[in-house]
């Protein structure tokens, strides 16, 4: 009987032990960011390339920036959104008293967007701001999850 | 009461106990791994909603970080808000120079950063004094052989959106340090002519985003970034 009581909890045991590292292993699984990998010449954007990685994203940036990255979900709602300006880039030159470079305004570039991976997104687009109370144009629109054919997706 | 009921009681309160140990054993250790496991952990205060540096280095010695660390930290308005700010090093980074800048921003580097809680970037590199530092999106581009103030005016682009104080430049979209006409500023503070383009205002005759030997961001430039540091906990 006594051998059986203690069969009983060994196994009570292992299986807590499991529940737990299975917890462990999704708080883990949890930290994941979609890298998108964006060329932009002359006005127009294209994607190069998209993964679904491990580790930190960026928090979001709510301030007035050229740029805005939204996040839709499969329902059409904005679930996430941020701003940025990937077509000016500073340059500082403290050679002399006064400061000498100044930003530049770049035709071509090649960036990156890190967004977080949610659970019910569906596409990442970016809008150009084009007016003083945020009135926007559509630049840029990916399907997050879609790699090519149909049944291909990066989650 | 029987014999192996207690027993079996007393092994149910233990095993509860061990569980428990354990739990909170591993969910220090969540806590602990939260951060990759190429971070290191400069400086990390207590609570959410930090701003989280990632620092890099590019021929440059790891020790070199904390003076710059202490350097930004003892500037103003940072001084008055060091809790808000974590600091991490997430190891070595390649920087390239473009013409007479440096451009450490690179696919490498940004996934190199995940491992941090990271919203700017801060790459140092050893590079003749001549190169410029640069600021992208959310990087800084800073070459160590440039006065130490270049990292409070790089910051205060990618930070606060603070555009060139200086003549010829671009001012970014939505900077609010540049003004068309010196009612713009409410009168704040004084107002000069030649902010980024010849025909803007500045409400300052030398901030740190104008001249290379001031360590202040002067009145309106620091409303700005409190504005920005007030978001954060």
């Amino acid at each position: 009987m006594d051998k059986k009581i203690y069969f009983i909890f060994v196994i009570i045991f292992l299986i807590f032990l499991i529940l737990l590292m299975t917890i462990s292993a999704d708080s883990h699984l949890k930290k994941e960011y979609i890298f998108l990998e964006i060329s932009y010449k002359n006005g127009n954007f294209s994607l190069i390339n998209k993964t679904l990685e491990k580790g930190y994203y960026p928090k979001a940036i709510i301030d007035d920036y050229e740029y805005k990255v939204n996040i839709v979900s499969d329902r059409g709602e904005i679930i996430y959104s941020t701003a940025f300006d990937p077509i000016l880039l500073f340059t500082d030159s403290f050679s002399n008293e006064i400061i000498e470079g100044g930003a530049i305004r770049l035709n071509e570039t090649e960036f990156y967007v890190i967004l977080p991976n949610l659970k019910t997104a569906e596409k990442a687009e970016i809008l150009k701001i084009i007016g003083q109370n945020g009135e926007s144009v559509k630049v840029f629109e990916v399907e997050i999850y879609d790699v090519g054919a149909e049944s291909c997706r990066i989650k | 009461m029987e014999k192996w009921v207690i027993v079996s009681l007393i092994m149910l309160m233990g095993i509860a106990l061990i569980g428990i140990l354990i739990f909170i054993f591993y969910w220090k250790v969540y806590q602990i791994s939260e951060i990759g496991e190429n971070c290191s952990i400069i400086i990390e205060n207590e609570g959410e909603n930090k701003i989280d540096v990632v620092f890099f280095t590019d021929g440059v010695n790891k020790n070199r970080l904390n003076e710059y660390i202490n350097f930004f930290l003892s500037s103003e308005p940072y001084i008055n808000h060091k809790n808000k700010f974590n600091f991490f090093y997430a190891g070595a980074a390649d920087c390239k120079i473009i013409e007479d800048f440096i451009f450490c921003y690179s696919k490498e580097t940004l996934k190199k950063s995940s491992s941090c809680p990271n919203d700017y970037i801060i790459v140092l590199s050893n590079q003749y004094s001549k190169i410029r530092s640069s600021s992208y999106i959310n990087l800084i581009s800073l070459n160590i052989n440039n006065p130490p103030n270049v990292i409070l005016h790089e910051f205060g682009h990618v930070f606060a959106n603070l555009a060139d104080e200086y003549t010829p430049s671009t001012i970014p979209s939505g900077s609010k340090n540049c003004r068309k006409k010196c009612s713009d500023f409410n009168n704040l503070e004084d107002c000069f002519e030649g902010c980024s383009k010849s025909n803007y205002q500045r409400s300052s005759e030398n901030s740190l985003m104008r001249i290379s030997n001031s360590d202040e961001y002067k009145k309106l430039n620091t409303l700005l970034i409190e504005e920005r540091l007030e978001k954060y906990g």
